[in-house]
């Protein structure tokens, strides 16, 4: 589970002020936040919508994939960059 | 005709329906419902206010500054991950090691490439960085493939998580 965690440093040492998870990352984002300024939200089916609403979208993490691969990875495709994550010599 | 072209691999909305539509008003009844909605979004913004007034206000706990991370520069403790700021915010993406790409965290990606401009948070003092776990080269070439290049972000790997309170429930 990805965590958000916010340090406070006093000299040396370091503490711990807050951390967050799950929905509470949802600070690093605008796409979603945007649309729930929309009329049809982020179109998921856990949203409260008026019947006939679009809702296509899976709150399962497939929302954040097209095509087997998370959504933004795409545009850095069209741009020639590689995916090839191996560390070769 | 097919219409793949705002929602490309994504799931499709109903083929044969086009979605329902709100209830056409003239201006004046949708500038009445329109303020009615915004003294709810008032009070969401004070309490939200609230809430961080007293996130201001909770105890601290204390963790290993010598926390090891592995960064472009080789080792490098989660005290140096400060670089000199007074305050840190780290950000724990969930690295899949050894996976391509495509398999790698859908949410923590959606995430990451928001956090694009990080001058205002230095301003305040406050330094922004990525830990993945697993191998550095690893998650630093995807990094490089996403274009994560905001100047001044730490990225590193840490060999444990740095909260001990954090619970991954």
């Amino acid at each position: 589970m990805m965590h958000l965690v916010c340090y406070l440093r006093d000299g040396d040492r370091v503490f711990e002020t807050y951390w967050t998870t799950r929905r509470g990352v949802e600070v690093m984002d605008y796409s979603d936040a945007l649309m729930d300024l929309t009329v049809y939200g982020r179109q998921e089916p856990w949203e409260d919508s008026p019947l006939g609403w679009p809702q296509q979208w899976q709150a399962d993490g497939s929302n954040w994939r097209t095509n087997g691969r998370p959504i933004a990875q795409w545009s850095r495709l069209e741009a020639g960059r590689s995916d090839d994550l191996a560390v070769g010599p | 005709m097919k219409d793949e072209s705002t929602n490309p691999g994504g799931p499709a909305a109903s083929a044969t329906n086009a979605p329902s539509l709100p209830a056409a008003v003239d201006r004046a009844a949708f500038q009445a419902e329109l303020d009615r909605l915004r003294l709810r979004e008032k009070a969401h913004t004070r309490e939200g206010d609230a809430i961080a007034a007293a996130r201001r206000r909770l105890p601290m706990v204390e963790v290993d500054a010598e926390l090891a991370l592995v960064g472009p520069q080789g080792p490098f403790t989660l005290h140096e991950a400060f670089e000199g700021r007074r305050q840190l915010i780290a950000c724990y993406f969930m690295w899949r090691p050894g996976r391509p790409a495509p398999e790698q965290c859908e949410g923590c990606t959606w995430c990451t490439t928001q956090v694009a401009e990080l001058s205002y948070l230095h301003s305040r003092d406050i330094t922004y960085a990525v830990f993945c776990q697993g191998p550095y080269d690893e998650s630093s070439r995807y990094r490089e493939f996403m274009g994560w290049d905001m100047r001044g972000t730490q990225h590193g790997t840490p060999s444990t998580r740095s909260s001990s309170g954090a619970k991954s429930a």
